[in-house]
């Protein structure tokens, strides 16, 4: 089963990633769940797919009561990501979606309703955890065309979507990046193929560098810290990606 | 249809029903267009085959309500195929609840609400009765059906110069008709399992 680990907290809030299933059947590529609690609100990102629902809301009922998720945040369109709504909806159709704009009429297909969908306009905005303001930054066409990323400047933690992903193979289990040089080949490929475009990522890359990060959180592979940071930064900023 | 009847059964069920009424709609267009080949002929055979012109438009009309039976039937198909993907859709997603349930007791407690909704999507479809009725229509249509071709046949006898070409075509009218009935008879098979 999928483990539920404190990955960062600041005075109000705590990020616990959910990764990393033994139990995964092969055919479905490993994802990570992230979700930033004040213990009487959760905001949950990217819930993965209807198969590891059982897996995913498992393990967060160790660290949260699953009740206190009100608010999801989903990165963009993708079934690995979001495909489980109908099932947190069932669960609490109260359940609120953050999501591209773009994406707002496609996402119900997975669950939901009309006035549960938050389209999130495209130039990104803030959502509140507690008293603490979470910055939605843009990331469009990389690799979605309405695509976000969620900043925590308390944490200095920038949940990352597709971005910073890696398909490891299964016997790298660590949650974290311990070799940056190792684990980027897994991430090459991955990158060249699905972010579509040059000039988008020059964008992101503008916009990330001005922000303090300390965890780069992607939702396959590991979590980069520290100095793996900048260096995925520097390489991700030299790596042609896409068509243009 | 049984509480038991899972999605799947039903999904295959409306697929099966589905496809028997598209022969049965092929052959009505076939008989209509038979009727239409036979009033003009009898047309062409002048007074004495007026009997056989108007039987012929009887078979058409005839031909139009077993189309329009297999319309009431595709509708009532349509509500199953709905109900079967309501249902498949309820059991999947219990199936994952019921997977995140088996975690631990305090897991189940609080998906226990989500569970119950959810298997409270499972209705039940009650359109077996619907379907029976509209079988037995179609049955009766057919029937009648029947009998019209026999009156063409008798007709053809007094058609003068075409006599022989309307008796075959009497004949080919009996033998569209006929090959419609086990067509019914199975879909009287599958929709039974719904009542």
């Amino acid at each position: 089963m999928k483990k539920a680990l404190l990955i960062a907290s600041a005075a109000e809030h705590r990020w616990f990633a959910v990764s990393r299933d033994p139990a995964r059947p092969n055919h479905l590529i490993d994802t990570n769940e992230y979700v930033v609690t004040t213990g009487a609100d959760s905001l949950l990102c990217d819930p993965g797919g209807s198969e590891v629902f059982p897996a995913v809301f498992a393990a967060l009922s160790e660290v949260i009561d699953p009740r206190t998720v009100q608010r999801i945040f989903s990165s963009h369109q993708d079934p690995d990501v979001i495909s489980s709504l109908g099932l947190w909806h069932d669960f609490n159709p109260q359940i609120k979606c953050h999501v591209s704009g773009l994406w707002g009429g496609f996402i119900p297909h997975f669950g939901g309703e009309d006035n549960t969908i938050v389209g999130i306009p495209d130039e990104g905005g803030t959502l509140m955890i507690g008293n603490a303001p979470l910055t939605i930054v843009p990331a469009h066409y990389l690799h979605s065309s309405g695509n976000f990323h969620l900043y925590d400047p308390a944490c200095k933690l920038l949940f990352s979507g597709d971005i910073g992903a890696a398909l490891l193979p299964d016997a790298d289990s660590s949650l974290y990046v311990e070799d940056f040089d190792r684990h980027i080949r897994f991430a090459e490929g991955f990158h060249r193929r699905w972010m579509g475009s040059n000039t988008a990522k020059k964008v992101w890359i503008d916009r990330v560098r001005q922000l303090d990060i300390e965890l780069l959180c992607p939702q396959h592979g590991a979590i980069y810290r520290g100095e793996d940071v900048k260096r995925f930064i520097d390489w991700f900023d030299a790596l042609k990606v896409g068509l243009d | 249809m049984k509480n038991e009847k899972s999605g799947v059964d039903a999904l295959q069920q409306s697929v099966l029903i589905h496809e028997e009424v598209k022969v049965v709609v092929v052959s009505c267009f076939e008989i209509n267009l038979m009727g239409l080949n036979a009033i003009l002929l009898a047309k062409k055979a002048g007074e004495r085959a007026r009997g056989f012109g108007v039987i012929s438009g009887e078979l058409r009309l005839l031909s139009l309500e077993l189309q329009g039976e297999m319309q009431r039937l595709g509708l009532l198909t349509q509500e199953l195929l709905a109900m079967a993907t309501a249902r498949l859709q309820a059991e999947r997603r219990l199936a994952r609840l019921t997977d995140a349930a088996a975690f631990s007791d305090h897991v189940a407690q609080m998906l226990n609400p989500a569970m119950e909704k959810t298997r409270s999507r499972m209705v039940s479809f009650n359109g077996g009765a619907h379907f029976a009725e509209c079988l037995e229509d179609a049955y009766r249509t057919c029937t009648f059906g029947l009998v019209l071709a026999r009156s063409a046949r008798i007709e053809s006898a007094y058609s003068g110069d075409l006599r022989a070409v309307l008796a075959e075509l009497s004949e080919e009218f009996a033998q569209k008709i006929t090959a419609v009935l086990p067509r019914l008879d199975a879909l009287s098979r599958i929709t039974k399992k719904l009542v």
